[in-house]
């Protein structure tokens, strides 16, 4: 016969056993930035990848990597997409995430673009121009590396913190003389305002990959569907790479872009999972310039984003993608 | 499809999967080598992007000049590999990102190092531009590094991939090989050896007399064309033999129907004919001119050659219908040799041919089987001999071969110095009323029905025959037949003195070794010598013997030595016999010698004849055997006729009287008998027609002997001429009796000449 704090343990025990099933049949919510680089999520989304490897997503769209973490570190995700910097930003306050594997790199993401009435032909020509970005992303990490190495000082620029949806508008009414923005926004820019904006050429100093990052909370509990997730991924990008013209169409018509700016830019993109030493090498740099411009509470310090990264799913899925210990 | 079609495209297929294997064997090859070159230059970029790495590290920890100058090389020496050519002719895009970050890489290591002189000397925003540019220039080399050994890593990974791939390629080329040889096989499996092997079975089946059977190929190519051919050919051999059974039902029926007539016919034509030459010989008795005489003898020879060969025709058919049977019944080899002999003495003795008779020394006394047709076989046999041998020897042997137990083996062989018979003539020698030629029936004569017969008695006997035969050189006929052998209790061997020894002058050896082993055959021992002078020698030698015969030599002899040897014979106490063949009667008769001689044997000399030579016999006073002229009051008489039935009937008549009667079939058997000095004979009874000596010239032989002078000599005659009667008495016969015979004549006559007989 059950004693009677018997029969409670054993209530409990289904109550927990019930609980964990209901998470388990949740879709795994993944945040993913409106961009490009997320390209492997939509083609595994729309070939139904994540299906035939077994795994119920569900992908939650954002306006960039930098809110798509806020996000998923508020609850609202499970992951995230994103570049490194959102990741180096909130590694200052948090350290309950990782991130899984960048599955796109490219230095051409990021472009300057500047109002052809200021006569900006060159990086050096900058200084002096009141310049747009977007606070708390690459975008602004980029501005920066670009006036630094073409010599011009921060402090002779007047910078405006603009966002990805006024970007446009900032250029088309001379708020701004030039701004910094990813694609595809730079592009649709370019297309709106041809008569008004041009590309600035900058040299490549920022290698960017953009990553899937998970709660520490989703590795632990969820592992399988994070591996399956990752296999997708893998699935995703060899499709991709296998069929470009499909990738190309599927951009194209997901972000109302001409293909003649798909096929401009769609080589500057190398979709492959990877996880590699210049990751944290790109975030510890990029941690040293927030806490010097004060992007960051300069007391605060440096974390060891060894920390930050989770090879062991990628592992599993994609060994010789791996170049980490 | 047909079969050379088939063999085509086996050699086509062959030849392409050789080919094909070839070739992508040399692919696989050709692509390793490949492969082995994007190793190597992927080996080479990690090695020297790993080398950049170190070198920028090394460059910002101590900017010496040695290091800028091998950062410098190695980015050159990188750019230089990079540049090279790819296998695909397209740059892969991890060394495109390559390419494009080693651009960027130098403007930066310039300004690094141009920088670098105002190091020191520069505010913080030089600083934060060097720490850039170094921080930049290290990332981006360690990006071209991991760019280098992820490409490294790709390479790999293609390397084994297509390795894989190459490998599995080779295994599908050979395993579509063996699946094409594979295929092959069962192609000519399924396509020539399965219907060659059905096709064998039909051969086998026709072959083991299925006429129905039927080759099922139905293939459109050679085979099948052989199939159909060979079950049209068993169509139409089936049919063929069809009508061959049922013409040759038709020939046996025919055949048996030929059988039954000729038996019937034979037996009853040869009843009348027996009848004709009866009347003929009776007829002939009372002939009143020589010249009917001479037509009857030609009638009566006619008859019984007649008789012969419906006696032939009839045993023949008797063969063939099955209705002979055989006897089975113990007799006498030894008789059986002594009655062939003197059936053919006559025939031989007509003829400068000489028979010889070699029975060999271990024949069984005793057979048990059918006398009869052995003596019919062996007689033919020989006749045929005779017949075809126009001088020289006929030789029969008979000896024993390895038979089963209880049983003997008899084979009889007949060896003649004849005319031989030719190829052709030796294929159908068997067939019935066949002869070598017609030639051969003009001149020797006879119906062909002999061999035949042989052949017919001997498959009878389930023996088996054969001849050997040159033409020119004379023939070899041999059966050889098996008897049943007595109980060994109740083969007795004969009784034999083993001191007896016998001399023989001979000068054919071939008579000197046939006689040699009749002489063991009744257990007397045979010495021989070829010459008189040999003789006389042998016994100055000490040689001792019961008897000496002597070989009649066909060339001429010096009388007085003959004379001379026989009387010294006399005084050793040796009688002397003398062995003639056809054609010495006369010449012995011609040199007046024939008294001289204790007995006279005409040739072949039998093993019985032997046995039985100088039994009581010596040289100055020849008793015969079984009488003494002293001992009994009986009289003693020698008839003498060559006709079997009148001796009989002789004997038939005397014999009542209480006489003992010798017969004697001719003049010269009679002399053989009357010469001997005390005979013992009263009276002698005696046909003045005989053959080999006519009893006119047997009278006047042995009324040269004193002794005979007054021996009373009955002949008998047909002739009823006066001339006749006279020549008889003038040859020294006492009287003359004409037949045919009246018992009452005869002993009445007798009575009158030897007084003792009661009439």
């Amino acid at each position: 016969m059950w004693s009677g704090s018997g029969m409670r343990q054993f209530h409990v025990l289904l109550f927990l056993l019930f609980v964990s099933s209901l998470l388990h049949a949740q879709p795994l919510r993944i945040g993913v930035s409106e961009t490009i680089l997320s390209l492997p999520l939509y083609v595994a989304q729309t070939e139904g990848l994540f299906q035939k490897r077994g795994v119920d997503v569900a992908l939650v769209s954002c306006v960039g990597g930098n809110r798509c973490v806020k996000n998923m570190l508020a609850g609202e995700t499970d992951l995230s997409t994103a570049t490194e910097l959102p990741v180096v930003f909130n590694s200052f306050e948090r350290s309950d995430f990782s991130i899984l594997a960048s599955f796109v790199s490219t230095a051409s993401d990021l472009k300057v673009l500047a109002r052809k009435t200021a006569n900006v032909s060159q990086p050096l020509e900058l200084e002096n121009k009141r310049l747009g970005y977007i606070k708390g992303t690459a975008s602004q990490y980029v501005f920066d590396l670009v006036l630094v190495y073409s010599g011009v000082d921060p402090a002779a620029v007047t910078t405006k913190a603009i966002t990805p949806e006024t970007a446009s508008q900032a250029l088309a009414q001379a708020e701004v003389d030039a701004l910094c923005i990813w694609e595809p926004f730079a592009s649709r820019i370019q297309q709106d305002l041809a008569a008004e904006v041009h590309l600035v050429p900058t040299p490549k100093l920022y290698t960017e990959n953009f990553n899937l990052i998970a709660m520490k909370s989703a590795i632990k509990t969820r592992p399988r569907d994070l591996e399956l997730v990752l296999l997708a991924l893998k699935d995703s990008t060899d499709l991709i790479t296998e069929n470009p013209g499909k990738a190309k169409a599927l951009l194209a018509d997901r972000f109302d872009i001409p293909m003649s700016i798909i096929e401009n830019i769609f080589d500057d993109y190398r979709f492959k999972l990877s996880l590699n030493r210049s990751l944290p090498r790109t975030m510890e740099g990029q941690a040293r310039w927030a806490l010097r411009e004060g992007h960051v509470d300069k007391s605060l310090t440096q974390p060891n984003y060894n920390g930050y990264l989770y090879p062991a799913l990628l592992k599993k899925v994609d060994p010789g993608a791996v170049l980490l210990p | 499809m047909r079969v050379s079609t088939k063999i085509n495209w086996a050699v086509l297929c062959t030849i392409v999967c050789a080919v094909v294997v070839v070739l992508g064997n040399m692919f696989i090859i050709s692509e390793q080598f490949k492969g082995l070159s994007r190793t190597e230059k992927a080996q080479s970029i990690t090695h020297l992007s790993s080398d950049l790495l170190v070198l920028t590290q090394e460059y910002v920890l101590f900017q010496s000049p040695s290091v800028r100058d091998a950062w410098e090389q190695t980015r050159d020496e990188l750019e230089r590999v990079l540049k090279g050519p790819f296998n695909s002719g397209v740059t892969p895009p991890e060394l495109a990102d390559i390419r494009n970050s080693l651009a960027e890489l130098k403007p930066m290591f310039e300004t690094l190092v141009n920088g670098n002189l105002q190091v020191g000397a520069g505010d913080d925003f030089t600083q934060r531009r060097q720490a850039l540019i170094i921080e930049r220039l290290i990332a981006e080399t360690q990006l071209i590094s991991e760019l280098g050994y992820q490409w490294a890593t790709q390479v790999n990974e293609d390397q084994t991939t297509y390795l894989q791939g190459l490998t599995l390629l080779g295994a599908l080329g050979l395993g579509s090989f063996v699946v094409v040889i594979a295929l092959l096989v069962a192609l000519i499996r399924g396509g020539v050896l399965n219907p060659l092997i059905r096709l064998k079975r039909t051969a086998e089946a026709i072959r083991n007399g299925n006429e129905d059977a039927v080759c099922d190929v139905s293939s459109r190519d050679e085979i099948g064309d052989v199939a159909r051919a060979v079950n049209q050919m068993t169509q139409s051999l089936a049919h063929k033999n069809k009508r061959l059974r049922e013409a040759n039902a038709r020939v046996e029926n025919a055949s048996k129907a030929k059988t039954e007539f000729l038996s019937s016919m034979s037996h009853e034509i040869r009843t009348p004919l027996n009848g004709i030459a009866g009347l003929t010989y009776l007829l002939k008795d009372t002939a009143v001119s020589s010249n009917q005489k001479l037509l009857l003898d030609s009638l009566e020879k006619t008859s019984r050659n007649l008789i012969d060969l419906v006696s032939d025709v009839l045993d023949i058919s008797k063969i063939e219908s099955g209705s002979m049977e055989l006897e089975h019944r113990a007799f006498s080899a030894l008789e059986f040799i002594d009655k062939v002999a003197g059936i053919m003495t006559g025939a031989a003795a007509s003829k400068p041919v000489e028979l010889i008779i070699s029975p060999a020394a271990n024949l069984p006394p005793t057979l048990i089987g059918d006398e009869l047709r052995l003596r019919q076989i062996v007689v033919n046999l020989i006749g045929n001999a005779i017949k075809f041998t126009p001088f020289g020897h006929v030789h029969l042997l008979l000896y024993t071969v390895p038979g089963s137990k209880g049983t003997c083996r008899l084979r009889v062989e007949v060896q003649d110095t004849g005319v031989g018979i030719s190829p052709q003539g030796q294929a159908n020698l068997f067939q019935q009323f066949y002869q070598a030629d017609a030639s051969v029936a003009r001149e020797f004569g006879g119906s062909g029905l002999g061999l035949s017969l042989v052949k017919n008695l001997v498959e009878l006997m389930q023996g088996t025959m054969g001849f050997a035969s040159e033409l020119g050189q004379g023939s070899t006929f041999w059966a050889e037949l098996e008897f049943n052998l007595p109980k060994p209790d109740a083969a007795t061997l004969p009784e034999s003195d083993p001191e007896d020894v016998l001399l023989l002058m001979t000068e054919n050896p071939l008579q000197a070794r046939a006689l040699e082993q009749s002489a063991k055959l009744v257990g007397h021992q045979l010495a021989c010598v070829d010459s008189l002078d040999e003789a006389a020698l042998w016994f100055e030698c000490g040689g001792q013997a019961v008897g000496v015969i002597l070989d009649f030599p066909r060339a001429t002899i010096d009388r007085l030595v003959w004379i001379d040897f026989v009387k010294s014979m006399g005084l050793r106490g040796v009688p002397c016999a003398v062995l003639l063949g056809g054609e010495g009667t006369r010449r012995l008769l011609n040199k007046g010698i024939s008294e001289i001689f204790s007995a006279i044997y005409v040739k072949p000399l039998t093993p019985l004849q032997l046995k039985d030579a100088f039994n009581g016999l010596s040289p100055n006073l020849p008793i015969r055997a079984g009488f003494s002229a002293t001992a009994t009051d009986k009289l003693n008489l020698l008839i003498v006729d060559d006709s079997e039935l009148n001796l009989n009937v002789l004997d038939g008549i005397l014999s009542r009287k209480q006489a003992n009667i010798t017969k004697a079939k001719n003049g010269l058997e009679a002399l053989s008998f009357l010469l001997q000095f005390g005979h013992g004979f009263d009276a002698v009874v005696m046909d003045v027609q005989m053959p080999l000596m006519d009893g006119l010239e047997a009278t006047r032989e042995l009324r040269k002997q004193p002794f005979n002078a007054d021996l009373p000599i009955i002949g008998l005659t047909g002739e009823v001429s006066a001339e006749d009667e006279k020549c008889a008495l003038e040859a020294g016969m006492s009287a003359v009796l004409h037949k045919p015979l009246q018992p009452e004549a005869l002993m009445s006559l007798l009575n009158k000449l030897v007084k003792s007989i009661p009439v």
